[in-house]
């Protein structure tokens, strides 16, 4: 079954992880800094990967809404295609489990060697980049739209339109607010 | 300003409550294009509004993303997000601008002064909170009794005239029927 994509339910879930990122906030720059073993991430770091997959989406996402070839339409709803559904239906976490792993290609790695980050530079630059995925979706729902496809941050092995790369960036984002909060959680 | 939509909406509180500065003082006028959030899902519902003109929809999202609609206003009712504006938590719903809307609005500090400081309020607060639940109460009690047929006649009796101006699948989702449901009922009444 094809997956259904909704800008409100997005929007929702958008705002869901802008309140988990606040009370990142809160949390000591020590713990968001800390590694919970020498091959893992910090909380920093991840929210760094976050941000960096997220920015390869701000040009295409531009010269997507701004495409003037072939029909504009209002998405309401959107049905992703075949190839687009088997992943979103195994991308994001389900019950706080990861179904779908993936390796991190090395343009996507933070690099940090060991420095202590200052977590509010972090923080705000992933609120920053939430906030504009977020316009991106209100973009989509409320002016028409190309629904011509491009190529997806992994290259032409994904190629997305407006609404399925909010949905891909989004996913992706959850996958890792979750790992965020086991690598606060881990002892 | 609003003096005509304050005294119908906040009936039967005393008129020389609602000429009190305070009172007054308390409102500001907003605007939303059709299809805008007032509250969204996720977020605190800062404020109280009384509709000038428009329509909007409350409504929550299924797990698959789907749209329930809970509810209605439009000119001279009440609206917002009201369990996330009086716990000032995370709204669950959203409630959007289904037409061109100008509303007023109060925010919760504001709120809350007028039911410390001015004892006439309560009076208010209570009616309102009565008609409330049992407008709830009626509600659910038609959903679980009533035919599609019956809820639909029921609406179409009860509704203003500017609510069937808003996608029939709103008020489909509303009655809890399909919207092919709404459409052929529709067209048999006219």
């Amino acid at each position: 079954m094809r997956v259904i994509i909704y800008p409100e339910q997005q929007i929702q879930r958008i705002n869901r992880l802008k309140n988990e990122l606040e009370k990142y906030s809160s949390v000591s720059a020590d713990a968001l800094n800390k590694r919970p073993n020498e091959k893992a991430w910090s909380a920093l770091e991840v929210m760094k990967h976050i941000s960096m997959a997220h920015n390869v989406y701000s040009d295409k996402m531009a010269n997507a809404f701004s495409n003037s070839k072939g029909n504009r339409v209002k998405v309401d709803e959107l049905k992703s295609s075949g190839m687009m559904s088997y992943l979103l239906k195994r991308f994001p976490p389900v019950k706080g489990k990861i179904k779908l792993k993936m390796k991190t290609t090395k343009v996507f790695k933070p690099v940090f060697e060991g420095h202590h980050q200052d977590p509010v530079e972090i923080i705000s630059e992933l609120n920053a980049c939430l906030d504009e995925l977020k316009s991106w979706v209100e973009s989509y729902r409320t002016e028409a739209i190309s629904l011509k496809k491009f190529n997806s941050a992994i290259g032409a092995i994904v190629r997305l339109n407006i609404p399925e790369a909010c949905e891909f960036v989004l996913c992706h984002g959850e996958r890792h607010f979750l790992q965020i909060e086991n690598t606060l959680n881990a002892k | 300003m609003y003096e005509s939509l304050l005294k119908n909406a906040f009936a039967p509180t005393q008129l020389d409550l609602l000429t009190h500065d305070f009172f007054f003082n308390c409102w500001e006028e907003v605007a939303y294009k059709r299809g805008d959030f007032i509250t969204e899902a996720g977020k605190v519902e800062r404020y109280f509004y009384v509709v000038i003109e428009g329509v909007q929809a409350i409504y929550i999202l299924t797990p698959n993303g789907e749209k329930k609609v809970i509810g209605f206003s439009f000119d001279g009712s009440f609206s917002g997000v009201y369990d996330s504006f009086i716990k000032q938590n995370e709204s669950h719903y959203f409630l959007e601008a289904l037409t061109p809307t100008r509303m007023i609005r109060m925010n919760f500090e504001d709120y809350e002064q007028l039911f410390e400081r001015y004892r006439e309020f309560d009076k208010w607060g209570r009616v309102a909170h009565q008609e409330l639940l049992i407008g709830r109460v009626q509600r659910e009690v038609e959903l679980i009794t009533l035919s599609a047929k019956e809820r639909f006649d029921v609406f179409m009796k009860r509704c203003p005239d500017r609510l069937l101006e808003i996608p029939q699948k709103l008020i489909a989702s509303y009655l809890n029927m399909t919207p092919e449901t709404f459409s052929r009922l529709r067209a048999s009444n006219s």
